[in-house]
């Protein structure tokens, strides 16, 4: 006869692997922050791109990135806690870098005032990372909207 | 000097596809309209380089940037682990990188690839 802990140890792997393997339930709370992420870089790129020096500077719109990475925690924690797949957790992070690396691209463009925008970033590399952002943060709501979530 | 975007973008996205070996139409759909658009970024990017609206490292890292988001767009799918989205990306702009740094005139994907050469260098001296 089996005692309970060697029955765990039998059945503890097979329990976790099934947990892993299960289709994880549409959230609409996933959709929510992942639609709040797109918004927010749509509205924070768009204005980026309407301004002019010095307020189109890295260190001027720093706390727009702030807020963005916020949105994108949240996300991630939402994803984390258990109500999205292990697959979403990793896309979450590919959306983290996308953010991190955006950030950095502005900062790169910043420090650089011999080119002819200055402090501020080129509008065609704005529109890049805009649309990056989207497509990341639109690809991990779409995932749910596909599993029934509106 | 300019690059194809149609044909690098099924270069690309062929060449995810088949690192990432699945025969889901869902799968098949997404990589390859992931490779035109990543085409399409590096074609932009080649561009603001030609027109010196940026420099080779901005170019570097706004090559990250669409990177970055191929790889969330690919692991969103719950066939696609980490590392084979991660795999998949790199192999695709690998194997496009001769023909779009020759088109930009500096290294724009070279970068992206020594970095990654680098870390993979440092995890195994640790």
């Amino acid at each position: 006869m089996q005692l309970p802990l060697q029955r765990l140890a039998l059945f503890g792997p097979l329990l976790l692997t099934a947990c892993v393997m299960l289709p994880h339930p549409a959230d609409p709370q996933i959709v929510s922050l992942a639609k709040a992420v797109e918004a927010e870089a749509g509205t924070f790129f768009g204005e980026l791109a309407g301004k002019r020096g010095p307020d189109c500077s890295f260190e001027a719109n720093a706390d727009g990135y702030d807020r963005l990475a916020q949105r994108a925690a949240a996300l991630k924690l939402e994803i984390s806690l258990g109500h999205g797949s292990p697959a979403l957790v990793l896309a979450s992070d590919a959306l983290l870098r996308t953010l991190v690396d955006a950030r950095a691209s502005h900062a790169e463009a910043s420090a650089r005032i011999d080119d002819v925008h200055g402090a501020c970033m080129a509008p065609g590399a704005i529109a890049l990372n805009a649309e990056a952002v989207a497509r990341a943060s639109a690809a991990i709501a779409a995932t749910q909207t596909t599993a029934g979530a509106q | 000097m300019s690059f194809d975007i149609a044909a690098v973008g099924s270069q690309i996205g062929t060449t995810m596809l088949s690192s990432l070996g699945s025969d889901s139409g869902k799968v098949k759909a997404l990589a390859l309209a992931e490779g035109d658009k990543l085409a399409l970024s590096l074609a932009k990017v080649a561009q603001l380089l030609a027109e010196r609206q940026i420099d080779g490292e901005e170019a570097a890292l706004l090559v990250r940037v669409q990177k970055d988001a191929s790889e969330a767009v690919l692991a969103s799918l719950a066939e696609i682990s980490r590392v084979a989205a991660s795999k998949a990306v790199m192999l695709g702009l690998k194997v496009v990188a001769g023909v779009v740094d020759a088109a930009s005139g500096v290294p724009i994907l070279g970068p992206l690839f020594a970095a990654a050469s680098g870390l993979a260098t440092g995890l195994a001296t640790t």
